[in-house]
């Protein structure tokens, strides 16, 4: 527990261990859901349910950066809505004959604090899906897809590396270009060595890829996921949630009017929705803590 | 399984001089071990590659190639994909995934196996190789051993009938290859898989094969067990054939000595003791060694060309220290090898003397200099030069000429002079045959020597070197050792970081062996390999018992025949 508050789970948490459909479902809808609400109660559920996970990935000291970036979203959008949209009624003064009204100020800050909402979430998202993850997400979608990637994940380090012994090798021979222009002339010549070089190697790799049967048709995408009860059950309870909150925006529930003049909606009739949203996102919360839980029960007793 | 037929097998590229392959005929039964041996550029890879399909180059071909009835070329794709798993030699540009799981899986995904049938293959496969502890390990975090073991096993993941090796083991350290064909060797026995593998160090796989071919201009010169094979390479008409300078240590000590010749050092041994039988033997020791010097006996510091002074270093502040206390020196126009196991810090000791990696104890002195003082270009004009273990990183321009003149370009001297001194250097290594070609075209001897040319144009007084003779055949080692000694002579420093302990024994003017960090023994190598009883040349390990001064064949050779 105290691990979690100071340094966070990172991709050790419970959550992150669960199969990466139900992490993409949870990430996709909770980013979706935020998009399609613009009443206050949604934006700010989703943004402190976003903020909280962040603490659960990174701990306390991550959270500082967060708030601060978030803070500065908020105030961007404010700002930019409230000097370029001129259709509220609320006039503060003018500016060349253009209205600066409270109205554009209210509802820019609102879209900052869904824009905020949205960029957490993906944050959190690129933090639990790791290379693994990813590649088996685009293997679904098309298993050239998973290739690609995995084969950039495969070719980034490689590539590192060689330019590492490149420009080793051109400094060892003596090639020390001095001044800005020598300097870049230097970079772009190891860039065409690195070039010609992955180049010859790309054809043994491409050999090697024949060799092995790449373009028979039927490929498939193979990997070391299990979709367990658990994950089952999460994924139902998800889809079961979502599809709650997709009726609740069709209906309009998650909505709010800002022009011309702000139009509180009806709390009452919100409510259960709110309560369905907060369910859905206290999920990883739940499974995160669970995990943390039964770990301590286990070093205890062991 | 089917047996595989040549018929009178042709194949020119296009537009090349000579046929590459020549009416070649060979028949492998199924469950065979093929070595296929013969110099860079004998044809030995074309042959392997009119066998796959998938890689069959263009170019004209005549007679044929058949597995049981059918022309290879005529398989079907998933049948030639499936059946015949083929390796190439550069261990990194044959992976293509990220992860050690993944990449077993690549070539049962491309077969279109569900998800569960290739866990299972998967699974049997890592266990078969001994890779389950690096399963879920990303593959640029392998040595190379393991890369190429990887490669291997993904291979087998398809189950194939015929195993094509071109070169597998020739980019690998010694234990690495050694391993390596060891596991070929095991697949072979074990799983009945028909295996044609084409290699130069031949010491370990001769004995092992079934049959060996020998291959010359596209031809085969010699065909049959390693028996007769060796028997008759060496009784060519009018002399010795070249090739058998290829052949195993032992095959070459033994080649005048007795009518049949040995294939293992066993063998040899057994044979060597038979005919030493009541020659007096030296006094065994039994009295405790004398005491030795110890290593990292200094010479005065304006003989010593590199110096590194108890230098510690670790890549990361709490690591495990890489060089811990190294001291080494270069004496001035010696060639020094350093050698050692993988990760012993060789290479990391070459990166501290170029400044590369920066000790945090220690010095380290160049031609007198403080490195950690001395800017780039007073380090490197003139002074000292590294040739990276794989040419290709050197090379930007479209000609041999133009390459060389690249590497004096720089330099402040009037335009007929760098001229003149580029064409020289094609003839001081040898090359100048190839000026025309492109460095991507040649050979790995080649490429090596156009890469020393063009380092040495900087008019460096030392150069270092790593692994310079690693993949090549012996005849272009031995081109380059020869090109490497007359440089010596002509007043350059030479330090060698090899894993060949042959080729230091043979060129070397001294030795120093590597460990954890620091040199554990050093001396010129006569003194060197006969203290040393694990670490040290073939012809040593069979006649140390007799005569521990001997290093190198041809003392061995010369040595039994005075025996005669």
């Amino acid at each position: 527990m105290k691990q979690l508050w100071e340094q966070g789970l990172g991709e050790k948490g419970e959550f992150a261990a669960c199969h990466p459909l139900v992490n993409a479902l949870f990430f996709f809808a909770a980013a979706g859901i935020t998009m399609f609400s613009m009443s206050p109660a949604f934006l700010a559920l989703s943004r402190a349910a976003a903020l909280g996970y962040q603490l659960v990935l990174g701990g306390r000291r991550a959270l500082a950066g967060y708030g601060w970036s978030s803070a500065v979203i908020v105030a961007v959008m404010c700002l930019v809505n409230g000097f370029f949209s001129h259709d509220g009624q609320t006039v503060l003064f003018y500016i060349n004959s253009n209205r600066i009204t409270v109205e554009g100020f209210l509802y820019g800050a609102w879209s900052g604090v869904m824009l905020a909402a949205v960029v957490a979430w993906f944050g959190c998202f690129g933090r639990v899906m790791t290379g693994n993850r990813i590649i088996y997400l685009f293997g679904r979608l098309a298993p050239v897809c998973g290739l690609v990637v995995s084969m950039i994940f495969r070719y980034i380090p490689l590539l590192r590396r060689r330019f590492e012994v490149i420009h080793a090798g051109q400094r060892c021979m003596g090639k020390t270009a001095t001044g800005p222009v020598g300097k870049a002339r230097q970079r772009v010549k190891e860039g065409s060595i690195l070039v010609a070089w992955s180049l010859e190697s790309s054809i043994e790799s491409s050999d090697s890829m024949a060799a092995r049967g790449y373009g028979l048709k039927g490929r498939t995408s193979f990997h070391l996921f299990r979709l367990s009860r658990r994950d089952v059950t999460l994924l139902a309870v998800m889809g079961a949630l979502c599809l709650a909150m997709g009726v609740g925006i069709g209906l309009g529930c998650t909505d709010m009017y800002y022009y011309p003049v702000p139009v509180w909606p009806d709390w009452g009739r919100q409510a259960p929705w709110l309560i369905c949203f907060g369910v859905f996102l206290a999920l990883p919360f739940g499974i995160d803590l669970q995990g943390e839980l039964k770990w301590k029960r286990y070093e205890l007793n062991s | 399984m089917e047996t595989i037929r040549v018929e009178q097998l042709s194949f020119r590229y296009p537009l090349a001089q000579g046929p590459a392959l020549d009416k070649v005929d060979l028949t492998v039964e199924p469950g065979e071990f093929l070595l296929i041996c013969g110099r860079s550029g004998c044809g030995k890879s074309t042959l392997l590659r009119q066998l796959k399909k998938e890689l069959m180059p263009y170019g004209r071909r005549e007679g044929r190639a058949l597995y049981g009835d059918t022309p290879i070329g005529q398989l079907p794709d998933r049948q030639s994909a499936a059946r015949f798993g083929f390796v190439m030699q550069n261990p990194d540009s044959q992976l293509v995934t990220d992860k050690v799981w993944h990449e077993l899986a690549f070539g049962l995904e491309n077969l279109g196996l569900p998800v569960g049938a290739i866990k299972r293959r998967v699974a049997e496969m890592a266990s078969y190789f001994g890779i389950q502890e690096w399963f879920r390990r990303p593959v640029c975090e392998l040595s190379g051993g393991q890369k190429q073991l990887l490669n291997l096993a993904s291979v087998m993941a398809m189950q194939p009938e015929v195993l094509l090796l071109d070169e597998p083991a020739s980019q690998l350290d010694p234990i690495a290859a050694s391993e390596f064909l060891q596991t070929i060797y095991k697949i072979n026995r074990e799983l009945g898989t028909t295996v044609l593998l084409s290699e130069h160090r031949l010491e370990e796989v001769f004995p092992l094969a079934d049959k060996v071919a020998v291959m010359e201009n596209g031809r085969i010169a010699a065909f049959g067990t390693p028996r007769q094979v060796a028997q008759t390479l060496r009784d060519w008409p009018g002399g010795p054939h070249p090739m058998f300078q290829g052949m195993p240590a032992v095959m070459r000590i033994f080649q005048d000595a007795s009518p049949t010749p040995p294939l293992t050092l066993r063998e040899g041994r057994l044979r060597l003791a038979e005919k030493m039988r009541g020659a007096n033997l030296p006094e065994p020791e039994t009295e405790l060694p004398a005491k030795e010097p110890l290593p990292g006996k200094s010479v005065p510091a304006a003989e010593a060309a590199v110096e590194l002074k108890d230098v510690w270093f670790a890549y990361q502040r709490g690591a495990e220290p890489v060089l811990r206390g190294l001291n080494l020196q270069v004496r001035r126009g010696e060639w020094l090898s350093v050698l050692g196991g993988n990760g012993v810090g060789k290479s990391t000791a070459m990166k501290a003397v170029c400044g590369q990696v920066k000790p945090w104890r220690g010095k380290v002195l160049v031609d007198g200099l403080d490195t950690a003082k001395t800017s780039d270009r007073e380090l490197f004009s003139g002074r000292l030069a590294l040739v990276p273990q794989d040419p290709l990183a050197l090379f930007t321009e479209i000609t041999v000429e133009e390459e060389l003149y690249e590497g004096i370009s720089h330099l402040p001297l009037p335009e007929e002079e760098k001229l003149r001194r580029a064409e020289a250097m094609l003839h001081t290594m040898e090359i100048s045959h190839l000026q025309g070609q492109n460095p991507y075209d040649l050979s790995g001897g080649e490429q090596q020597r156009l890469a020393i040319g063009k380092v040495l144009l900087g008019g460096p007084k030392i150069l270092l070197l790593d692994e310079p003779t690693k993949g090549l055949d012996p005849f272009f080692k031995k081109t380059l050792g020869g090109i490497l000694k007359r440089l010596q002579q002509e007043g350059l420093t030479l330090c060698v970081v090899s894993h060949d302990v042959d080729f230091c024994a043979e060129y070397s003017d001294r030795c120093a062996l590597f460990f954890d960090g620091e040199v554990v023994s050093e001396g010129e190598p006569r003194s060197f390999f006969a203290g040393n009883r694990f670490y040290t040349t073939t012809a040593n390990q069979l006649a140390r018992r007799w005569r521990p001064e001997i290093i190198t064949c041809e003392e061995a050779r010369q040595w039994l025949n005075q025996r005669n």
